[in-house]
């Protein structure tokens, strides 16, 4: 195996070690588009996009120390690039909230409305505590993983997640405690 | 799982001490925590998998892109075969030329090595031949003395 750290490398990326080490993500890839920009079908067109932009950088992608990471953080701008492009206005501060779960239509109505009020929760959170919350429980990200795409040192994500978790379990338990 | 242990794979999670194996534990659960299970409920129900064939479209988009890479490689391949055959022609001619003229020089300066006949009664008879002059001089004695 070549060696991966180095800068000099003239190594270039097999299309089967691509599909081993960076389509393999997909899922992680998918998660995060579809939670970023919404709409299922533009997901699917963006993850293709993005693949293939990887494909196309494969050769500097090969010598990333950590390429999932490299492969998330390029997700994560291409979604905010999106978003500015169709919302000049848009500040990638403010968190998106597109999840799939209300679209369920064999919910019954009680956990549709619990739904609805674990979204509102979602929307009081911080957005940095917010982002790192959906990496690790949505898109199932590692603590590297969400470190390289956020820019982030571990420990301080560790202590934004708890924030964020404590926060969300301590106001459903005051909804539980009325019931 | 017991009781005691769950509590303390719950707080660990709030924590976020816990691994993504114990996470899923968790998500995969009943934890007697009802505020708890619903979130987990919630995140479960969040997450979503890449739809199927999508991966295979990528695989093919990428292969399709490596082959018309390869079809304008070919062109350009061509293209500079083509330019190495002109410069290469033109060189060889300029070459030819240049041959030409270096055996006019030398033609000329085999010439004047000869005096010039200054007598009418010289014979002189100059055989031109692809690459060789031969100049028949018939009188010895003034090509002796000119030397």
């Amino acid at each position: 195996m070549p060696n991966r750290n180095s800068r000099y490398s003239k190594y270039k990326m097999t299309q089967t070690e691509f599909q081993h080490t960076v389509l393999s993500l997909s899922d992680k890839v998918y998660s995060m588009v579809r939670r970023m920009i919404g709409n299922t079908e533009n997901a699917e067109d963006a993850v293709q996009e993005i693949m293939i932009k990887l494909w196309d950088r494969r050769k500097k992608l090969s010598q990333h120390p950590n390429i999932p990471g490299f492969v998330l953080l390029t997700t994560r701008n291409y979604c905010l690039d999106l978003l500015k492009k169709k919302h000049p206005d848009f500040d990638s501060s403010e968190h998106q909230l597109k999840l799939l779960v209300s679209q369920n239509s064999q919910n019954n109505m009680e956990w549709k409305e619990l739904n609805n009020i674990i979204l509102e929760l979602l929307k009081e959170l911080p957005s940095q505590q917010y982002e790192v919350m959906m990496m690790r429980d949505i898109d199932g990200l590692d603590y590297t993983e969400i470190a390289e795409a956020t820019n982030l040192k571990v420990e301080h994500i560790r202590v934004l997640l708890s924030r964020a978790r404590k926060q969300v379990g301590a106001k459903l338990k005051n909804i539980y405690s009325y019931e | 799982m017991s009781n005691k242990e769950n509590k303390n794979l719950l707080n660990k999670y709030l924590e976020a001490e816990s691994s993504l194996e114990e996470e899923k534990q968790l998500l995969d659960g009943q934890n007697n925590d009802p505020a708890m299970d619903s979130w987990f409920r919630f995140v479960n129900e969040s997450k979503t998998k890449v739809p199927a064939g999508l991966n295979d479209k990528i695989i093919a988009s990428i292969e399709s892109r490596n082959k018309s890479k390869h079809r304008f490689m070919n062109w350009g391949y061509g293209i500079a075969a083509s330019i190495a055959l002109i410069v290469g022609v033109s060189f060889f001619h300029s070459r030819d030329n240049d041959d030409y003229l270096e055996k006019e020089a030398l033609l000329n300066e085999a010439l004047s090595m000869f005096p010039e006949p200054q007598q009418q009664d010289t014979d002189r008879t100059i055989l031109y031949e692809d690459e060789m002059i031969i100049i028949y001089v018939a009188s010895n004695e003034e090509f002796e003395n000119s030397k």
